[in-house]
């Protein structure tokens, strides 16, 4: 496995965003079929959260994250929770799952060999922060980018983030 | 030559209305490090709302570093002036 990754977005920090505003992050993030399939869940606004974590957590997996989000994911699920592949052919396989809380959305990715990325993530989302009730804690430091760095190889200062089984 | 402090006080709005603070809290020292809610998607949510505002498109090079306040006024007024 190359690494593991994992975002929060809370609904306290994108609750006041405008329809007409989370269009424009859509427009300008969202590929096509992101956006068609955003169109198509019962709330845009967190269709959209959802894809951009996904995307997050995958960058966290890749050991960055606060760039810019370009990879392509084919959305599969809708609701509380699902999964989004990436769709590059590569030797090296990016996938996440998400699942949507009362408070907040929580992504979790792999990047891993292809073919063992779906297995390596459904035996983490079953034994993870999706297997039983959860408190997520973050930290954040006085050095830092945008979001939180919380994959396999967070960046020295960057705000951890973690499970704590309750 | 554009006007940094109009630039200064358009970039305060849109850092108020996207990160839900108040303006009077952004200062010269506001910043992703010095903010909460400056989250991951809040970011591309400014960068978004910074380009339509100032009919800019920012590099991808630029987006990573837009951080701070004096970064983005700074760049801002770069941008403005080259194409001036």
């Amino acid at each position: 496995m190359q690494g593991v990754g994992i975002d929060l977005a809370e609904r306290s920090t994108y609750g006041h965003l405008s329809p007409s505003s989370v269009r424009r992050l859509a427009d300008r993030w969202l590929r096509p079929e992101e956006r068609a399939w955003c169109a198509a869940q019962p709330s845009f606004r967190e269709a959209v959260v959802i894809v951009l974590s996904c995307k997050e957590a995958v960058y966290k997996a890749w050991g960055r994250s606060g760039g810019v989000p370009e990879l392509s994911l084919a959305m599969e699920g809708h609701g509380a929770g699902g999964w989004a592949v990436g769709s590059d052919p590569a030797p090296i396989q990016v996938m996440a799952c998400w699942q949507v809380g009362e408070a907040s959305i929580l992504a979790l990715a792999v990047a891993a060999p292809a073919g063992a990325a779906r297995d390596l993530l459904e035996r983490l989302r079953q034994s993870g922060p999706f297997a039983r009730p959860i408190r997520l804690f973050l930290t954040r430091t006085r050095d830092t980018s945008p979001g939180h760095s919380c994959g396999s190889q967070p960046r020295r200062g960057a705000p951890t983030c973690g499970t704590n089984i309750r | 030559m554009h006007d940094r402090d109009r630039i200064g006080r358009r970039v305060r709005e849109v850092l108020a209305q996207v990160l839900d603070v108040p303006a009077k809290s952004i200062d010269q020292d506001f910043s992703a490090t010095s903010s909460v809610a400056w989250t991951s998607l809040n970011h591309l949510m400014l960068i978004s709302q910074l380009e339509t505002e100032f009919d800019v498109v920012f590099s991808n090079q630029e987006i990573r570093e837009l951080t701070s306040y004096t970064t983005i006024v700074d760049t801002l007024g770069r941008r403005l002036d080259s194409v001036a």
